[in-house]
């Protein structure tokens, strides 16, 4: 869905337009609950509720085009109180099955490459929930750190902060796999 | 937005790969059985094989909350993370109010609504005498429910204990001869600036520590009484500061209470209770919310 696209949706926001709005972003806000919740009828609730909250707060989105990572908010911030509420982390449905594409018409360059984004993408779904939700919002939505502190009401200290641990969490990880990082601590916006 | 340098780069772009690959590989249940949900839930109606969604908690989880709160009080049986009202086996219960917002985690709220302090949050007050759920009798012998017609999203509820106005705290504690090692900065941009004792109130001493922002002045206090129930804490604690009224919510296993108008936060760890109170400044519920975690 396009920028313009996604405003006019969000503006306009009947039924037709949610529609379009909910197609464009359930997978996404499903992951999203998922990787935090790791339970497939949670995330599928949690997702439920994401998007009624949207419809329901629409009007309190400020920059139409946001609307992506805005529900990304809600989502990770209604999964992570589900956390809280229930005091536990659920590793037990955790064999989730993705469509990834068949390795075999990879060239080696290009099975190196997916391979090491498979590590990548395993690392970041151990990250825990407060940190999943900066990384989310930097790197998938592509939020600068102030636009991440105003959504999720913290300093951008906190956001900085927070960004610079999921890396190191991430490159830590991804060294202790096979003693070979693909990441180092630096990058993005968050270096201390 | 990116590092500079090649090798950030490229991480940065890897992380990015991953992320889109996770959102577009993952196999999520069909996307009708959830519109259809959505549109329900939009509508205010329940659809058939609909599910219970976490935000939209139904009058009769509201009655059987304030039922297990009645229970639970009266037996002593009472954890931070119980929903229950921990004030009403000490405090009469006043009345039960139900709030309705339009999802079940207010302080969630608080951080996805851009601009909105907390003040402003979207909490729709059901005046008393509407209330589907009403607990009148004071010592809890009896409770009475009336079934009104309830509200779709009726799920929080508040214990209005004591209605005398807020009046500001009058903050006098002393220096804490020998405190425990406190954090020097927390929520990012609240600094360490004294520890302090809190023994003015009849209760056990607590130990604390003032944070100041630029504009907030935070009090995080921890407590070393064993067994202490969180009612009683959080009793002593405003009984400590020398405020008057005392408003409390349980969201999300939480303990959120008002004191002179500013807003606390209580919960459990290690079965010590510990709260942080806003003691001038804005700091939202979500932030404090955010503050426990990071605690963590």
């Amino acid at each position: 869905m396009e920028a313009e696209e996604i405003k006019k949706a969000v503006r306009q926001n009947d039924n037709d337009s949610r529609r379009r709005l909910f197609e464009a972003y359930y997978k996404k806000t499903y992951a999203v609950a998922y990787n935090i919740l790791r339970s497939r009828e949670n995330a599928e609730d949690i997702t439920q509720d994401a998007f009624i909250k949207a419809f329901q707060n629409i009007h309190q989105l400020h920059d139409e085009t946001k609307f992506g990572a805005w529900l990304a908010v809600i989502t990770s911030n209604l999964a992570r109180n589900f956390l809280k509420r229930e005091k536990r982390i659920d590793y037990t449905d955790r064999e989730m099955i993705y469509n990834g594409a068949s390795e075999a018409d990879y060239t080696e360059e290009s099975a190196l490459r997916s391979l090491e984004v498979e590590r990548v993408r395993k690392a970041i779904k151990n990250l825990p929930p407060d940190h999943y939700q900066v990384v989310v919002l930097q790197y998938y939505y592509d939020l600068r750190v102030e636009e991440i502190a105003k959504l999720l009401k913290l300093s951008p200290g906190t956001v900085k902060s927070r960004l610079y641990r999921a890396r190191q969490k991430l490159a830590g990880e991804l060294e202790l796999k096979d003693g070979s990082a693909c990441l180092n601590d630096k990058g993005g916006e968050g270096e201390q | 937005m990116t590092g500079q340098g090649k090798p950030e780069k490229f991480n940065d772009e890897l992380i990015r790969e991953a992320l889109a690959r996770d959102f577009e590989s993952i196999e999520a249940p069909p996307a009708d059985e959830c519109w259809r949900r959505i549109e329900a839930g939009l509508h205010g109606r329940r659809s058939p094989g609909q599910k219970p969604g976490f935000g939209w908690a139904r009058y009769t989880a509201v009655a059987a909350a304030v039922l297990l709160l009645i229970a639970l009080s009266s037996i002593g049986i009472l954890q931070v993370t119980d929903i229950a009202a921990p004030m009403a086996e000490e405090t009469p219960l006043e009345e039960v109010q139900v709030e309705k917002t339009p999802g079940e985690e207010a302080p969630v709220e608080d951080a996805l609504v851009e601009d909105a302090p907390v003040e402003e949050a979207p909490v729709e007050e059901v005046p008393v005498e509407e209330a589907p759920v009403r607990a009148t009798d004071e010592k809890t012998d009896a409770l009475q429910v009336e079934e009104t017609e309830a509200p779709e999203e009726a799920e929080e509820f508040e214990v209005a204990l004591e209605e005398e106005t807020a009046e500001p705290a009058a903050f006098e504690v002393a220096a804490d001869p020998s405190p425990p090692e406190w954090e020097q900065v927390i929520n990012g941009n609240l600094h360490f600036e004294e520890a302090v004792l809190l023994n003015a109130g009849d209760g056990p001493d607590y130990q604390g520590a003032v944070y100041r922002g630029e504009e907030e002045k935070l009090l995080w206090v921890k407590s070393q009484v064993d067994q202490e129930k969180p009612n009683s804490f959080i009793e002593h604690l405003v009984e400590h500061i020398q405020a008057e009224s005392l408003k409390i919510e349980i969201i999300n296993g939480y303990i959120y209470f008002e004191v002179a108008g500013q807003p606390g936060l209580a919960w459990q760890e290690d079965d010590q209770n510990q709260a942080l109170v806003v003691l001038s400044g804005l700091i939202s519920r979500q932030e404090l919310e955010n503050i426990t975690s990071e605690l963590d």
